[in-house]
C-alpha cells in the first residue's frame, strides 16, 4: 500500500510544501489510519513523501512515531518505509527519534526507500550489526536465520534474538523460519 | 532618562540584543514615574529584536494601565522602517502623525529582505494557520532574505525553526507573541535575525516546581531544554532542541531571555563547544520569552 502524503495534503486542502505544528500531524495520522482499514495484516506501507520539503519535529512526533507504534501493535501488524524524503525532513526524523530514545531508553527507528545521510536505508537509532542486517536484506529479499549468522559471522542464537527484535520493531518481514525485506 | 515631566528618553541601546536589557531596565520607571509617552529622537537604529520587545513593552502598559504610550521625536528613517514593518498595525502605541505617502518605504521586491511583525495568537488553530502564513511569506522571500547564506537547505531549515519556535508561543506561553525576521548590513556584517517574542508565563513556569528545582538556576532550565529532550508539557520535548541543532549546523546565534535568565549559544565564532554558552540570571524582570536567531556573514 502507498499512502501519498501529498494526496493526504489535497484531502486536507493543503497546497503546502510543508506540514507544520502538532495539529497538523494529528490530522494527517487521522487520515493515514482511515487508509490502513484495508491494508492486510504485514503488509509494507509505503509513505511518500514527495512534493513535500519539511515535516518539522512536531509533525514527526504526532504522525511518523504514532505510525510507527501502531505498527508495532500485535493485533494488526504492518511494516512501514519511507520514501521521497528531503534531506531535512530525514534530519529532523532523526532528530525526533534520537529524542526519543533519549528519553524512552529504547531504539526506535524506521526504513527508508531512499539512502540517508550515513548511507543506510534507516533513520533512528540501530546498532552496525542491524544496519548491515537491513542492507543484506535490500539485496538478497529473504534470507534464513542461518546464512545471516553466517554473513555476519555471529552465532545463530544471538543472530535469531537480534532479528526477532527487529522484527517486532517492524524493520524486518518474518515468515516462519525465513526473514524478508521490508 | 527622564528629562521632561511624563516623558521617557529612550537612549540610542535598540541597536543590539544585549543593550536592550537597558531598556528594560527603564520599563519600571515608566510606573514609577508615570511616563506616557517615549523619545526616540537619540535613537539612531532599530532592530528585530529590541523592536518587538518594544512593542511588548507598550502591550503590557496598555494591560496595567488602560492607555497607550506615546512615541515622539522618531527620527524619519526609524519611523519609516517601523511603518514598513507594520509596527503601527498593533494598536498598542498611540500612533504617531503617519508618514506621508511619498515618504514611506516602498514594498517592492527590493524591499523584500524581511518579514513584517506577526501577531502569533495564543489559540492553537489561529496560530496553526498564522504559522502557516508565516511560513509561505518566508518561502516566497526566502532567496531575499537568505542572500548571503544560500544554499538549498537553508530556507528549510529556517522553516522548521520558525514552526517550532512559533509554536512554542501557543502551547506553553500562554499568551500570544510576535514574529519578525529582517535581513541588514551593521558595522560592515550582513546579519540576518528572526525573532520570536511573547509576555507570557516564561520558560521556568512553564515547567513543574520538581523540574525547576532540578535544574537549580533558570538559565540552566533554558540550557537542557536546548540541549536535552525535556519539557514542561509532554513527557519529552524535541522542538527547542531540534532549533539548537539547526543553529548550530548554520553557524548562527541563538539568544533566550526568560523571566530573569537568558541563555546564549553562539556557534559563529569557531571556538570549543564549551566556549559557546552564556548563561545569565538575576536579570531585570521582563515576562514571557523572547527568541532571537541570528546569522552573521
Amino acid at each position: 500500500m502507498i499512502i501519498s502524503i501529498k494526496k493526504i495534503a489535497k484531502t486536507l486542502k493543503s497546497d503546502s510544501p510543508d506540514l507544520l505544528t502538532r495539529p497538523t500531524g494529528r490530522r494527517f495520522f487521522e487520515q493515514a489510519i482511515k487508509k490502513l482499514e484495508n491494508a492486510s495484516t504485514d503488509e509494507t506501507v509505503i509513505c511518500d513523501f514527495s512534493g513535500i520539503e519539511v515535516i518539522d519535529p512536531s509533525f514527526v512526533d504526532e504522525f511518523i512515531v504514532k505510525l510507527i507504534k501502531t505498527s508495532q501493535d500485535d493485533k494488526k501488524p504492518f511494516y512501514i518505509r519511507l520514501k521521497n524524503i528531503s534531506s531535512v525532513v530525514e534530519e529532523n526524523i532523526r532528530s525526533v527519534f534520537t529524542s526519543y530514545c533519549e528519553f524512552a531508553k529504547t531504539k526506535f527507528s524506521v526504513i527508508t526507500e531512499d539512502i540517508t545521510k550515513d548511507n543506510t536505508h534507516i533513520i533512528g537509532i540501530a546498532s552496525d550489526t542491524e544496519r548491515e542486517i537491513i542492507e543484506i536484506m535490500r539485496i538478497n529479499g529473504t534470507m534464513a536465520t542461518e546464512t545471516i549468522s553466517k554473513h555476519l559471522g555471529l552465532n545463530p542464537v544471538d543472530t535469531a534474538h537480534i532479528l526477532e527484535q527487529m522484527h517486532k520493531d517492524r524493520l524486518v518481514k518474518k515468515d516462519s523460519d525465513r526473514y524478508l525485506v521490508v | 532618562m527622564c528629562n521632561i515631566k511624563g516623558i521617557l528618553v529612550i537612549p540610542d541601546k535598540l541597536n543590539d540584543i544585549y543593550a536592550f536589557d537597558s531598556i528594560i531596565s527603564l520599563e519600571k520607571e515608566i510606573y514609577v514615574k508615570s511616563i506616557h509617552t517615549l523619545d526616540m529622537s537619540s535613537v539612531s537604529f532599530i532592530e528585530p529584536y529590541s523592536m518587538t520587545n518594544l512593542l511588548l513593552i507598550a502591550r503590557r502598559y496598555l494591560k496595567n494601565t488602560g492607555n497607550r504610550l506615546k512615541l515622539t521625536q522618531i527620527p524619519l528613517p526609524i519611523h519609516q522602517y517601523l511603518t514598513r514593518m507594520n509596527f503601527f498595525k498593533y494598536p498598542v502605541f498611540d500612533e504617531p502623525e503617519p508618514l506621508d505617502s511619498k515618504k514611506m518605504l516602498s514594498r517592492s521586491t527590493l524591499s523584500k529582505r524581511i518579514l513584517e511583525i506577526t501577531e502569533i495568537p495564543n489559540l492553537e488553530r489561529e496560530s496553526v494557520r498564522v504559522i502557516s502564513q508565516a511560513v509561505s511569506l518566508f518561502r516566497r522571500r526566502g532567496a531575499y532574505i537568505l542572500k548571503h547564506w544560500f544554499c538549498p537547505d537553508t530556507v528549510n531549515y529556517f522553516v522548521t525553526v520558525i514552526s517550532e519556535v512559533c509554536q512554542n508561543v501557543f502551547e506553553h506561553s500562554m499568551d500570544s507573541g510576535f514574529l519578525a525576521l529582517q535581513t541588514y548590513t551593521y558595522n560592515r556584517e550582513n546579519v540576518v535575525r528572526l525573532v520570536i517574542a511573547d509576555s507570557g508565563i516564561g520558560i521556568e513556569e512553564s515547567f513543574s516546581a520538581e523540574q525547576k528545582r532540578t535544574y537549580g538556576t533558570g538559565s540552566a532550565l533554558i540550557k537542557n531544554a536546548l540541549t536535552a529532550p525535556i519539557s514542561g508539557k509532554r513527557e519529552f520535548g524535541y522542538g527547542l532542541c531540534r532549533v539548537n541543532s539547526i543553529i548550530k549546523e548554520m553557524k548562527g546565534n541563538l539568544f533566550i531571555r526568560s523571566d530573569r535568565s537568558s541563555v546564549a549559544f553562539v556557534y559563529n565564532k569557531g571556538y570549543s563547544d564549551n566556549a559557546y554558552s552564556f548563561l545569565k540570571d538575576d536579570l531585570e524582570p521582563f515576562s514571557g520569552t523572547q527568541i532571537s536567531i541570528s546569522l552573521y556573514g
